[in-house]
C-alpha cells in the first residue's frame, strides 16, 4: 500500500511538473490585422496592410523577438460591422491574438471596440475618424486622427487667412454627418460664419440641387465631407456649375479612388493631411512602398500601417510582455500590451509634422490635437498630392 | 379527405423534425470548443428568427418587405433605450419593445399593403432608410453611429456567461420556430399560400387577405423585434449598421440559400451565411469571389434552396409511394383537360 502511495504521488509530481511545463510554453505571437479589404474603404485596408508588413516582414526575416516570428492572421471585414465583431471575437477567442490591428470605418472600428472590451484585448484603431472611438478608452489606441482634430485644424487655417463665411456640403453617412457636425463645432467659435450645411445622399448621382443651394450662399471657401465617388461627383459639378471658390476636402481628398474619379476637377483641392509631404523619411517611405507595390501618392493609411509595425516591435519586445509571452500568460501578455502601448507610444512615426509625436498616454490614446496636420493638394489631374500653399484661400 | 392530404403542397405532418432542430441546438455549446463558436451559434439563431419572420412574409404570403432590418435595429434599440433611459427591467423592456414594434408594423402595414410586388418592396425599403437616417443622425438621441450600449443580462446580481445568453437565444429561437410551424402547418398557413399565389382567387375564396396580409406583417416585424433584442444581448451594443443593406443583403441570401417558403429554409440558411464566411477566410482576396459564385450555383442549380430541395424530395417520394395520390392527380389533370 505505501509502494502504491509512493507510485501514486511520483506519479502526481510527474503530471505536476509536465502541466508545468506545459503552462510555461511561451506565446505565440499571433496579432490580427482586420480590416476592409474590399468595399468601399478597401484602399485603407489594404495599403495599411502592406505597410505592416513593410515593417514586420524584414524583422521576421532578421530573426523574429526573441526567435519568435510575430504571425498576422488577415480578416477582411468588408465594411460590415457584424462580420467584423465575429472575426475580432474570433481573434480574441480562437486565434488566441495578442492584439488586433484594424478599423478603417467607423462602424467597424466601434464594433472592435465593443469586442475589446468584452474580452479584454488591445485594439490599435487605424484610418477610423469617430471622435467618440477613444473617448474613455482602456483597451483602444488610435493611429488616425479624430475628424474634430481635421475641423480644428481647418478652422484653425481659415481663421488665419481671415475667411468668414464657409459653405458646408457633406454626403448622409455616418463619416459625412460627424465630420460636418465638427466642423461647425470648430468653425463657429472663431467667428466664421456657416453660409449653409447641404447633404446628399452618398448614391446620388446629380448633386445639382444642393450645389445650387451652396453657390447662391456665397461662401469663401466650400468644405466637403464626402466617400470618395461622391466626392468626385461633387466636386465635379461645383466645377462645372462655375463655383471657383477653394474647396477643403479633409481625408477622402487624398484617396487615390477620389482623385482618378474627379480628375482635372480635382486640382487645387486642399487636404489637412497628417502626412506631411516635406518630410525626408515620409518620402523615404513612400519610394520603398512604391517599389513593393505600385506607384501610390502620398496618403495616411500606409503611414498608420507602418507606425502601428513600429509600435508594435517596440511594445512585444519590451520587458514586461516578454515576461507574459515566455510564462503563457495570454491575458497577462494583453495587459502587459496595453500598458507599454501607453508607455512607449509618444513616439514620432510618419505621420504628423517633424518633431510631432503620437500621445498614447492615459486618457489619450492617439495623435495630438495640435501640430499634427499640413495642407496638401491635389496636383496634375490627380495623380499628384503635393504641399498646399493655404494663403490661396484668402484670395 | 385523406386522399386529398397527399397531394396538397409539401407540409410535414409531424412536429419531429422542430424537435430534434432543437434538441441539436440545446446539445450545441457540449459539442463547441470555445466561447466564439458559441457565439457563431447564437447568430445562426438570431439571423434564423429574423429570416423566419421574412419566409413567413415573403415566402408563404408573397408580399416582399426590404423593411425587416429596421424593425431588426428596432427592436435592438428598443430594448437597449427601455432599459438604460427609462430604466426597465429586461423582461418589461422586451415586451415594451415587441409593443413598440408591433404597433410601428401596424402603422406602416395599414398604408403599404395596399401596394404589391416591387412597389411595396420600394416603400419598405424607403422606411429602412428612414429608420437608418435617424438612427445615423438623431445623435443625441441613439447616440448616432457609435450607437449604444445594452446592459447586460444579470440573473440573481449575477452576469450572465456567453453560455447561458445562447439558451436564452435558443429558447427565443425555439419558440419562433415552433410559431412559424404552427403557422404554416394550420390554416392560416393555406391563407397565406392562397393570397401568395393568387390574391384576387384567394379573395374569392372568402379569405380575408388585407387583414390576413396585414397579420403576416405585424408578426414578421415582431419576430424582426425579437431577433434584434437577441442580437443586444448578445453583443451588447447596437448601432445604425443593423439597419443597413448588408443586413438585407443576408437575409436575402439566406432565402436563398435555404430555400424561401420552406419549412427549415431561414435555419438551413443562416447556418450557410453566417459559418461559410468563416471558412473562406482563408481564401484571402478571392473570399469575395468565391462567395458570390456559391450563390450563383445556388441560384442556378437549388433555386427552392437546400431546403427546398430536401422538402421537395421527401413530398415527391410520399407522392410516388401512394397510388391513392397519383390516381387522384391524374384525376384532377383529366377534369382540367
Amino acid at each position: 500500500m505505501p509502494k502504491m502511495k509512493r507510485s501514486a504521488a511520483g506519479l502526481a509530481a510527474i503530471l505536476a511538473m509536465t502541466a508545468g511545463v506545459a503552462a510555461a510554453e511561451p506565446l505565440d505571437l499571433v496579432v490580427c490585422a482586420v480590416d476592409d479589404r474590399s468595399g468601399s474603404a478597401a484602399d485603407t485596408g489594404i495599403e495599411s496592410l502592406n505597410a505592416l508588413h513593410m515593417v514586420l516582414d524584414p524583422v521576421n526575416a532578421a530573426g523574429g523577438i526573441n526567435g519568435q516570428d510575430i504571425r498576422i492572421v488577415e480578416y477582411d471585414s468588408k465594411t460590415d460591422p457584424q462580420l467584423a465583431a465575429n472575426f475580432g471575437t474570433r481573434c480574441a477567442e480562437d486565434d488566441n491574438a495578442l492584439l488586433i490591428i484594424g478599423g478603417s470605418p467607423s462602424a467597424v472600428a466601434n464594433s472592435l471596440v465593443t469586442v475589446a472590451n468584452q474580452n479584454k484585448i488591445p485594439l490599435w484603431i487605424l484610418a477610423a475618424a469617430s471622435p467618440e472611438l477613444t473617448d474613455d478608452a482602456q483597451y483602444q489606441f488610435r493611429f488616425g486622427p479624430k475628424v474634430t482634430q481635421d475641423s480644428i485644424a481647418v478652422a484653425d487655417a481659415l481663421a488665419a487667412q481671415g475667411i468668414k463665411k464657409v459653405g458646408i456640403i457633406n454626403n448622409s453617412v455616418p463619416f459625412g454627418i460627424s465630420g460636418a457636425a465638427s466642423a461647425i463645432e470648430a468653425l463657429e467659435p472663431k467667428g466664421i460664419e456657416i453660409t449653409t450645411q447641404q447633404t446628399y445622399d452618398v448614391a446620388a448621382t446629380d448633386v445639382s440641387p444642393q450645389i445650387i443651394n451652396l453657390m447662391q450662399s456665397e461662401p469663401e471657401v466650400v468644405l466637403v465631407y464626402p466617400y470618395p465617388a461622391d466626392g468626385a461627383r461633387v466636386i465635379r459639378t461645383i466645377r462645372q456649375m462655375g463655383m471657383t471658390q477653394p474647396v477643403i476636402m479633409p481625408r477622402v481628398g487624398a484617396m487615390k479612388a477620389f482623385r482618378e474619379l474627379a480628375a482635372d476637377a480635382g486640382n487645387g483641392v486642399m487636404i489637412p493631411s497628417s502626412v506631411d509631404p516635406s518630410r525626408e523619411d515620409v518620402e523615404k517611405f513612400f519610394d520603398e512602398y512604391a517599389e513593393k507595390f505600385g506607384e501610390l501618392a502620398l496618403s495616411p493609411s500606409p503611414a498608420q500601417g507602418h507606425d502601428a509595425g513600429m509600435l508594435l516591435t517596440q511594445v512585444l519586445k519590451d520587458a514586461a510582455v516578454q515576461e507574459k509571452i515566455q510564462a503563457g500568460d495570454l491575458q497577462g501578455a494583453r495587459d502587459a500590451i496595453v500598458e507599454a502601448t501607453g508607455r512607449l507610444g509618444n513616439f514620432n512615426g510618419l505621420q504628423g509634422q517633424k518633431d510631432v509625436a503620437y500621445n498614447f498616454a492615459a486618457g489619450h490614446h492617439g495623435p495630438p490635437d495640435t501640430g499634427f496636420f499640413v495642407f496638401i493638394e491635389v496636383a496634375g489631374n490627380g495623380k499628384e498630392l503635393v504641399g498646399a500653399d493655404i494663403s490661396k484661400l484668402a484670395k | 379527405m385523406a386522399h386529398s392530404r397527399h397531394i396538397e403542397a409539401p407540409r410535414a405532418p409531424t412536429l419531429l423534425p422542430v424537435a430534434v432542430f432543437i434538441a441539436l441546438g440545446a446539445l450545441l455549446p457540449l459539442l463547441l470548443s470555445s466561447g466564439f463558436h458559441v457565439r457563431l451559434a447564437m447568430l445562426i439563431w438570431i439571423y434564423a428568427i429574423l429570416c423566419m419572420g421574412f419566409n413567413l412574409l415573403y415566402g408563404f404570403t408573397g408580399q416582399i418587405s426590404l423593411g425587416l432590418p429596421a424593425f431588426y435595429a428596432i427592436g435592438a434599440y428598443g430594448f437597449g433605450m427601455l432599459q438604460t433611459m427609462l430604466g426597465f427591467p429586461p423582461l418589461l423592456a422586451f415586451a415594451g419593445t415587441l409593443a413598440i414594434v408591433a404597433l410601428l408594423s401596424l402603422l406602416i402595414g395599414l398604408p403599404l399593403l395596399r401596394l404589391r410586388t416591387h412597389y411595396l418592396a420600394m416603400a419598405t425599403l424607403a422606411f429602412m432608410l428612414i429608420q437608418n437616417g435617424v438612427a445615423n443622425r438623431w445623435i443625441g438621441f441613439t447616440g448616432g453611429q457609435s450607437g449604444i450600449a445594452v446592459p447586460p443580462l444579470e440573473w440573481a446580481g449575477e452576469t450572465l456567461g456567453r453560455t447561458e445568453i445562447y439558451y436564452v437565444v435558443l429558447v427565443m429561437a425555439s419558440l419562433t420556430l415552433l410559431l412559424h410551424d404552427f403557422l404554416i402547418r394550420s390554416h392560416i398557413g393555406r391563407a397565406m399560400q392562397a393570397i401568395r399565389d393568387d390574391e384576387t382567387a384567394a379573395q374569392a375564396l372568402g379569405i380575408r387577405v388585407t387583414r390576413y396580409k396585414l397579420r403576416i406583417l405585424v408578426v414578421s416585424g415582431v419576430l424582426a423585434g425579437v431577433a434584434g433584442v437577441c442580437f443586444g444581448i448578445t453583443s451588447l451594443r447596437v448601432d445604425p449598421s443593423l439597419s443597413e443593406f448588408h443586413v438585407l443583403v443576408s437575409v436575402l441570401t439566406i432565402v436563398v440559400m435555404g430555400g424561401l417558403g420552406t419549412r427549415f429554409g431561414p435555419i438551413v440558411g443562416s447556418v450557410i451565411v453566417v459559418l461559410l464566411p468563416q471558412f473562406l477566410t482563408s481564401f484571402g482576396a478571392f473570399e469575395t469571389v468565391i462567395y458570390g459564385v456559391f450563390i450563383l450555383v445556388f441560384l442556378l442549380f437549388m433555386p427552392h434552396g437546400l431546403s427546398g430541395l430536401f422538402e421537395r424530395r421527401r413530398w415527391s417520394l410520399r407522392r410516388r409511394s401512394s397510388p391513392q395520390a397519383d390516381a387522384q392527380a391524374r384525376e384532377m389533370r383529366r377534369s382540367a383537360e
